[in-house]
């Protein structure tokens, strides 16, 4: 955006709250009407136009049979449940991370991110690797107590669902709530101390009142997340356990009710927007212009004992949770663990680099034969591509967002109303079926008016509309907590509005926009519900690549699949501490 | 909740130590308040002034060296127990309550009924002059009202010390001075003991009974703001306090009358002001800026080209250069009719009142 054309802009920018945010939301409420809403509405249509007894009867049908109401029950308190474990490992790591420096920090916190990028179906796989019948722990203990049996009954569990959701989402918390801690000024606390609170009740009053913005921002990521959950549910539930997103899956591709499918599918995006209203109801009340402080401010060394040994067992639990599983996958995939089909004699072990080398060999002469170096350059190019659509659309939605919360306080509240519509409305495209809006995408954007089956654009499109709201979720708080004081300064001193954004916004918000793009980047290159419905074969992700080894039978497709994961998850790390590095000499602290 | 006359002996700091890695924030540092004093703790930024409010209140704990309240150790006494209060230099008011529940906060924590909580709240309002402010949102206050807010949330616990950090920092000029007044008098009337840290000699010279001055984590002198200007014990402590007119000179003895030899020439000196030095002694010598006359008559004169000149209402500031390039600062009657910038200006004095020397190793 070039100088000329802000300052033509001026008079209409000051115009007014509701013009304002027509003007900021313009982009991404296209982008919504023409890559969700259309889509969405186009395969919702074709299911209910298969409906005989009229378009309530699926409803209806969902109402009547308990199973039904059994899934949407599930749905509900498994993600409940999840959501609670997750801010109870979470929230004690985003203290850490907020509160301290200490070596090896960075590390950790790149460490931590690893999870979230993974496809559902290697997360699974990682955990299995280590809990499953035939995992490390269960061959251990079998060695141990000189059992045949496996001894750990982990896969099929509730208890699996929940530890891979908590291992899936506990780096939501980490970074949304640990970033706001970090620049809370640690004044207000001890202040509270000295007038006679003691720590407990420095938490209650000070710290968490503070925090509640932050802490809904991320507990609603992490509830909509559980309560979407597809692939975990379906390979580590078994026949017992299914979401209504599993649920639609069945209902689609095995038994074909579509009409089932599509109310469910409703409903979900229901319970996504009641959710998200309610969310927005709670934090109104609950944001604050801060005082935010940089790091080196509020950050200390751990200098006693006691904060030490409280680092050690707080980051010592997040590695076990969280880097465990993933370094047994990463063991698995250079291990021979394959006995033949029913033997119980001795397996046969040794380490081995046999699925690496097998990875650039086209054993089938597959005309789609791609090597895996090639995929993971197409992720990336997609990740890079996704980063910078949602950024764009992101950044003036938040901006939006957090401009009306700002001027409703001084009795303007005209806009707030379409804000909050608006607000809900992209939080919509995470509540939604990955199986329902695939299916969109290729019915709906497969001829005119909007053919898009030959853009490769089609695919980080996808992915943009699944990292959207977490890009305006991540800067929304950022974007609110800077005191509009800031802004008037800037204006006051000579600086024109594209100046004050460069100069106030931009260095202020600068750390979130790194979360928000670390979010857009990850998501894109783990998504698989959407991807595997519209990549091309010749230009497979790497969850595709993934998923192509793991659906072939085969000690040594297994093993291909797990080294690729672990590919996959070295790129993963090694794009995450780029970004930590990156946030230290680059934009800095603030 | 403590009675509100508690018969407190005092606060003692003995020997305080506190290194942050390679750096000695504290070396050493002894002192005490006695009751109902406001002890000013004055030093320049980085002196260790904020490390020690820090350890007082149990915010940090001292590497080495023990704080007493009334002769007991406060080792083990955490911050919410000690029953101190503490204002900070950036007021720290909880942004997410209004100014009534700031103030309440610590009664709250005392578990006061809900009725005394409100009547000692309005109380200390009112006595900050902010009468009516309780339903205010603290984003809606001026600078001076979140001042003033702090130190009355700070207040209203009736903390056996109050410890104020740099609390008129970020306050205008005129704020500042009312401030000035109206805080001692505040804090008189309420037998409040406080410890108050500022960098600003002014501040801490109106506003305590004594002064503490911290140089580079140590203590470098204790005394009342008279006894402190009258007689800075160190080179260190009169350039901190704006006295600048100090230069190089030696002990002579002329019979049994002490006299200083400077660049600038030769002045009889008290004996009693040379302490424990001997003639033949290198020292420095303070030449005070209030000790000159602009008539031309008398035995001892200075003379030098005037550089600057500035008119401060009650007083002439001039500058003056004298031989060997020295810059010499004076506080002159403002009746005096100056020369102008350049001209020539002689300047005579009391040598037995204006001089104080130092021991060069000071």
């Amino acid at each position: 955006m070039d100088r000329d054309s802000v300052t033509l802009n001026l008079p209409r920018l000051r115009a007014g709250p509701p013009r304002t945010n027509l003007l900021l939301w313009g982009a991404p409420l296209v982008f919504l009407l023409v890559f969700y809403l259309y889509p969405l509405g186009s395969i919702l249509n074709l299911s209910f136009a298969r409906s005989e007894a009229g378009f309530l009867a699926p409803f209806i049908e969902i109402i009547r049979s308990p199973a039904e109401r059994n899934v949407v029950w599930f749905t509900i308190w498994q993600a409940a449940l999840s959501t609670l474990l997750t801010l109870g490992v979470g929230l004690p790591g985003a203290y850490l991370m907020a509160r301290y420096q200490f070596p090896g920090k960075s590390l950790l916190r790149a460490l931590t991110g690893v999870p979230f990028v993974l496809p559902t179906l290697v997360a699974a796989t990682a955990f299995d690797s280590l809990l499953g019948p035939r995992g490390w722990i269960n061959l251990g203990l079998m060695f141990l107590f000189n059992k045949d049996a496996p001894i750990i009954n982990f896969n099929y569990t509730l208890t699996a669902i929940l530890v891979v959701h908590v291992f899936y989402n506990t780096t939501i918390v980490l970074r949304i709530v640990g970033d706001f801690w970090s620049r809370l000024n640690p004044r207000l606390g001890e202040a509270a101390r000295l007038l006679g609170a003691d720590s407990w009740q420095v938490m209650r009053h000070i710290t968490l009142p503070l925090l509640a913005p932050a802490i809904t921002a991320a507990a609603l990521l992490v509830f909509i997340f559980d309560f979407t959950s597809f692939g975990v549910i379906l390979i580590l539930g078994g026949p017992h356990f299914a979401t209504m997103e599993v649920e639609i899956f069945y209902q689609t591709t095995g038994l074909f009710n579509l009409p089932l499918a599509a109310a469910l599918s409703i409903l979900q995006l229901i319970f996504t927007l009641t959710f998200t209203l309610l969310y927005i109801r709670l934090s109104s009340g609950l944001s604050r212009p801060l005082t935010l402080r940089s790091q080196d401010y509020t950050q200390r060394p751990l200098r006693t004992w006691r904060s030490r040994l409280l680092a050690i067992s707080i980051a010592g639990f997040l590695l076990v949770l969280l880097v465990l599983p993933l370094s047994s996958l990463a063991l698995r995939s250079v291990t021979r663990l394959e006995g033949d089909r029913g033997q119980t004699g001795p397996v046969q072990r040794g380490l081995t680099l046999e699925f690496y080398r097998q990875l650039a060999v086209n054993r089938r002469q597959s005309l789609f034969f791609v090597p895996p170096t090639t995929a993971i350059a197409i992720s990336l190019v997609y990740a890079a591509t996704t980063v910078v659509f949602a950024l764009a659309l992101g950044i003036p939605a938040a901006w939006a967002l957090s401009r009306n919360q700002q001027s409703s306080q001084n009795g303007r509240g005209t806009g707030m109303a379409i804000n909050q519509l608006l607000d809900s409305l992209l939080m919509l495209p995470i509540g939604t079926s990955a199986v329902t809006l695939g299916l969109g995408f290729v019915i709906a954007l497969s001829h005119p008016p909007l053919d898009l089956r030959a853009s490769l654009l089609l695919i980080p499109l996808a992915h943009t509309l699944v990292a959207f709201p977490f890009v305006v979720r991540s800067l929304t708080p950022a974007m609110r907590s800077i005191q509009p004081r800031l802004r008037q300064a800037a204006t006051v001193l000579g600086a024109s509005p594209s100046q004050v954004i460069r100069y106030v916004d931009f260095p202020l918000v600068g750390r979130a926009l790194l979360v928000a793009a670390t979010f857009a980047f990850t998501i894109s290159l783990g998504e698989f519900g959407a991807t595997s419905l519209l990549a091309r074969p010749e230009f497979p992700t790497v969850p595709v690549a993934i998923y192509r080894f793991i659906s072939r039978p085969g000690g040594i497709n297994y093993g291909q699949a797990l080294a690729l994961s672990t590919i996959l998850m070295g790129v993963c790390l090694v794009g995450m501490l780029a970004i930590e590095r990156f946030r230290i000499t680059g934009a800095g602290e603030f | 909740m403590l009675p509100k006359y508690l018969p407190v002996l005092c606060l003692q700091i003995v020997n305080i130590h506190k290194a942050f890695g390679p750096i000695h924030a504290l070396n050493g540092v002894s002192f005490d308040v006695h009751p109902g004093e406001v002890m000013a703790v004055l030093g320049p930024s980085g002196c260790g002034k904020s490390t020690l409010l820090a350890i007082i209140a149990g915010l940090e704990n001292p590497d080495q060296g023990n704080v007493l309240w009334d002769k007991t150790d406060l080792k083990d006494i955490p911050p919410h127990q000690r029953g101190f209060g503490l204002m900070f230099q950036d007021y720290a008011l909880f942004p997410h309550m209004n100014v009534f529940d700031n103030l309440a906060f610590g009664l709250k924590m005392a578990h006061w009924d809900a009725d005394r909580l409100k009547k000692r709240v309005e109380e200390v309002l009112d006595l900050v002059g902010l009468p009516g402010f309780s339903q205010r949102d603290i984003s809606t206050l001026s600078g001076g009202e979140q001042q003033r807010v702090a130190l009355a949330r700070s207040l209203v616990p009736q903390p056996r010390l109050l410890m104020l950090d740099e609390p008129l920092g970020a306050l205008d000029r005129t704020l500042r001075e009312r401030l000035l007044l109206e805080l001692p008098t505040l804090l008189r009337q309420m037998n409040q003991t406080a410890i108050y840290v500022t960098h600003d000699q002014e501040e801490a010279f109106a506003l305590a009974d004594r002064v503490v001055v911290l140089n580079a984590g140590q203590v470098a002198q204790i005394g009342t703001p008279q006894d402190i200007y009258r007689q800075p014990a160190s080179v260190f402590i009169a350039r901190f306090l704006g006295l600048v007119n100090l230069f190089p000179g030696e002990i002579r003895m002329h019979g049994s009358n002490p006299f200083i030899e400077t660049l600038l020439g030769a002045w009889p000196i008290d004996a009693p002001k040379l302490g424990k030095m001997n003639s033949g002694d290198k020292v420095t010598v303070l030449l005070r800026p209030d000790a000159v006359d602009l008539s031309p008559d008398g035995p001892y004169r200075i003379q030098g080209r005037l550089v600057e000149c500035s008119f401060r209402g009650n007083l002439l500031r001039v500058v003056i250069e004298a031989e060997h390039q020295i810059q010499l600062n004076f506080d002159l009657p403002a009746r005096f009719q100056l020369p102008k910038v350049g001209e020539q200006l002689l300047l005579n004095f009391d040598p037995r009142k204006a001089f104080q020397v130092f021991n060069i190793t000071t």
